[in-house]
Parts: C-alpha cells; sequence; structure tokens
C-alpha cells in the first residue's frame, strides 16, 4: 500500500443479535431477511451501514462538546477560537478549523443539496461542507462536492458461534480466514482434533484433526479451544442453519392482545458473531483537508456509541449493539 | 437436463394447490407451511420427514415434493429409506434441504398471495 493510504483493521463482536435488513427485495423463510454476500450467501454488515452510523456518531460527538450559546447559533461562532467553542475539546474538535460550522445535520441525508458551497456556510440545516464530518465521509453541494477520505469495507463473519454437545464453539473457514489449511471435505478441526465427531446445530461432523497453525484472535475474549474450522463448501449452510429468527406480532392497542394476522418473523445475526473489515484513510493532496490521523482518532473516539445505540434495525427492540475494536 | 428453478417452482405451488381443497383444515395446512419450513431450516431434512408424520401432514408435505426427489441420487427407495439414506451423502444432503426449502418458500408465498386475494 502506498503512503497516501493507511488502513486500519475493524474487528466487532456482537453483542445483540444484528438485524440490517434488505429492505424487502428477497423472500425467505422469514418476513424480513438479512443482507447477504450475493456469491457466498453468508450475512454480513455493509460499509454503507457502518459508514452512515458512524457519520452520525461523529456528528453527535461534536455537537455535544459546542458550549451551549454555541449549539445552536452559527452567528455566535464568528471570531471565536475554537477553544472557545468547545467545552473540553479533544484533538480532532480544536485542530480542525472546519468544525467551527458543524452541525448535526452533517450527519445523514443532506436536506439542501441543491444550495451552494457558500450558502451552506452558516446555514443551519443541511451539509456544511466544511467540518471533519463532512471532510471525512464526503458531502455533495450544488457547485462543490467531495469524496470522503474514508473508504469503508463490509465487515464480514470471521467467527460465527454455534451451539454443539462441548458448548459453544465459532466456527470459521479456511476462506474466511483467508488461510490455507489441510481439511478434508466433511471433515473439521479443533483445537485438539480428538473428540471424533461434533455436531455443529443439526449437522454433525468428523473431527479429523488439530488445528496446527496460530490464530489470529485480536485480543478476543475467546481462546483456541473454542474454534472449529469447517470446510468452504459448508460455512454458508451451518451459518444459515443457525441464523436467530425472531417471531413479533402487533399488540392491538384496544383489547392489549395479539392483533390478527399481525404475526411477522424476522431473521438476525446472533450475538457473539465476530466480523472482521477494515477503513482506508486516503490523504488526498488537498489544504482544506483535516490531518488523517484526526479523522481515525474521530472515530476511535465514537466507536463506544456502537456499545450503546448500535447499528442497524430494532436496536430499540434488542438488536443491534456492537463492541468495535479499531487498530 | 432439468430446469430447477421450474421444478421448485410447481413443487410450491402444487403445494398451495392441494390447500386450497382442503375446505375447513384449509388455515391449519396454510400455518404448517411456515411451521414446517421453520424445522426444516432449524433441524434439517430428517426432522422436517418426521415433523410431517407426526403431525399427519404427509399427505401434502411429503407427498407434493415427490418431484424434488429425482435430483438426488437414491433409487428404488420408499420415503422413510429415502429420508433415511438421504444423509449418507452430506453434499447431497444440503443440496435437498436447500431445494426443499426454496419451494416452501415459494409455497409460502403463494399461500399469502392467496390470502390477499380471499380478503378483496
Amino acid at each position: 500500500m502506498n503512503n497516501n493510504v493507511v488502513e486500519k483493521v475493524i474487528c466487532a463482536i456482537a453483542t445483540d443479535p444484528i438485524y440490517i435488513g434488505t429492505g424487502g427485495y428477497t423472500i425467505g423463510r422469514v418476513d424480513n431477511t438479512i443482507v447477504r454476500d450475493p456469491i457466498t450467501y453468508i450475512p454480513k454488515i455493509p460499509g454503507s451501514s457502518l459508514a452512515g452510523t458512524w457519520r452520525y456518531y461523529v456528528a453527535m460527538e461534536l455537537q455535544s462538546k459546542f458550549k451551549d450559546e454555541y449549539k445552536k447559533d452559527l452567528q455566535k461562532r464568528k471570531d471565536k477560537s475554537l477553544e472557545d467553542l468547545f467545552e473540553n475539546p479533544k484533538d480532532w474538535m480544536k485542530e480542525f478549523d472546519g468544525n467551527r460550522y458543524a452541525r448535526i445535520k452533517c450527519a445523514g441525508q443532506d436536506d439542501q443539496a441543491n444550495k451552494t458551497f457558500e450558502d451552506s456556510k452558516m446555514s443551519n440545516t443541511g451539509h456544511c461542507g466544511r467540518c471533519i464530518v463532512c471532510k471525512g465521509f464526503g458531502f455533495a453541494k450544488k457547485d462543490i462536492s467531495n469524496q470522503g477520505m474514508l473508504f469503508f469495507s463490509d465487515l464480514n463473519i470471521l467467527y460465527f458461534p454455534v451451539y454443539t454437545r462441548l458448548g459453544t464453539k465459532w466456527i470459521t473457514s479456511p476462506k474466511l480466514l483467508n488461510e490455507n489449511f489441510e481439511i478434508e471435505d466433511n471433515t473439521i478441526l479443533t483445537a485438539n482434533g480428538s473428540e471424533g465427531y461434533l455436531n455443529l446445530g443439526w449437522l454433525n461432523l468428523e473431527v479429523r484433526g488439530p488445528i496446527k497453525k496460530d490464530l489470529d484472535l485480536n485480543n478476543l475474549d475467546f481462546k483456541k479451544e473454542d474454534i472449529v474450522i469447517v470446510p468452504d463448501s459448508l460455512i454458508s449452510q451451518i451459518i444459515n442453519s443457525n441464523l436467530e429468527v425472531r417471531t413479533s406480532v402487533s399488540i392491538d392497542p384496544i383489547t392489549g392482545a395479539a392483533k390478527e394476522g399481525a404475526l411477522f418473523t424476522s431473521e438476525a445475526i446472533p450475538r457473539g458473531t465476530i466480523f472482521k473489515g477494515e477503513i482506508r484513510g486516503f490523504k488526498r493532496v488537498d489544504n482544506d483537508l483535516p490531518d488523517l490521523n484526526l479523522v481515525f482518532n474521530a472515530l476511535d473516539d465514537t466507536k463506544h456509541y456502537y456499545e450503546t445505540l448500535g447499528i442497524g434495525g430494532m436496536t430499540t427492540r434488542g438488536f443491534g449493539r456492537l463492541k468495535i475494536d479499531l487498530k | 437436463m432439468k430446469n430447477l428453478d421450474a421444478i421448485i417452482n410447481e413443487v410450491g405451488f402444487e403445494i398451495v394447490e392441494s390447500i386450497k381443497n382442503k375446505d375447513k383444515e384449509r388455515t391449519k395446512y396454510k400455518n404448517y407451511i411456515d411451521k414446517s419450513l421453520g424445522v426444516l431450516a432449524n433441524d434439517g431434512v430428517y426432522v422436517y420427514w418426521v415433523y410431517c408424520k407426526a403431525n399427519k401432514i404427509d399427505d401434502i408435505f411429503i407427498k407434493k415434493i415427490e418431484k424434488l426427489k429425482e435430483f438426488v441420487n437414491i433409487e428404488n427407495a420408499d420415503d422413510e429409506e429415502f429420508f433415511r439414506n438421504l444423509s449418507n451423502d452430506i453434499h447431497q444432503l444440503l443440496f435437498f434441504k436447500e431445494i426443499l426449502e426454496k419451494a416452501l418458500i415459494y409455497a409460502r408465498y403463494h399461500a399469502k398471495a392467496l390470502k390477499v386475494s380471499e380478503n378483496e
């Protein structure tokens, strides 16, 4: 990789089931299906979901640090130093002057995309095009648009939890790990390799030997003993057979009972699933851009929001929380 | 050459067509599409067969899927033998599960369409 591109690895563990819907363009055994990789049919978290939520969390954190008198009124921010505008600002807030134009509307869809860059400067709504959020994640105004500095990949499943007779094990495959393992068709590898047979959900597979390589566990809270390597030909089937499925029903507010015909089902990636992806930072030659380190600091500083507010749908109903590690 | 999707389509359609003729038991059978689909996805093909037998719905959910059996290599077997022997080859088992699941998904949506037109 050249010097203009910096890559950070994201490792994430789902602490709730994760539901990221397809938007209804596919049918399945459940009413609300989740996003899958079209090639492997393995569920994933799309980079766009990650970028969208992270943009919102950075904008929210930045907004929360403005002193009360400057929060809404952009006119009052004029001629003030950045130190004066913020209460205990972090380096990524006070070291980039464009942040004085930041507003909460710098996240989400730009509701004033037809305004010019200049007209957006002091407006209370729409993307400002100047702050670390707009520069980092990109913006498009009527006359000027800028590609973001951050490039998010999808978060793909690295280890997937499955119930077995020996407790919960995390399955993975050579392709998911991007490594070669000597694994025969229809057999699996475990840490000690002497279990004989092991059931992964409803499939009972022969354990053919130990995992001979060291695995990249990314400081995760489990050991090599918890890992099972399955062939690439079976991984998708096992994952799809062990997704969480929830059945919900609408409640009739008059009777307080379930509403007739309002039963629906949703599938989700179960809690405990470990994902891996990357974020590339692109140092473009442009004086108006913030230092890439500041942009990454902003991400690092706001990743904790995923542990409370989460990602995807139904986050108010027990879904979506994620613990993110960014290296 | 056999057109896989056409057969799956046909099986899904025929399941719902047979349910249509069930008069009083129509709703019960319609609900069994979702239930059997859940059993198949969570517990596999053999359990699907046992579930259909246990609930006495094999007249539709086993008989109407006969055409799918042509796609796997188990010859001259009765139902019990077929479902027992299917798991001898894991890839055959997973493939059959996949096409059966697809047929039931089609049936599920055919049945939903039925509900809408009934309400209209």
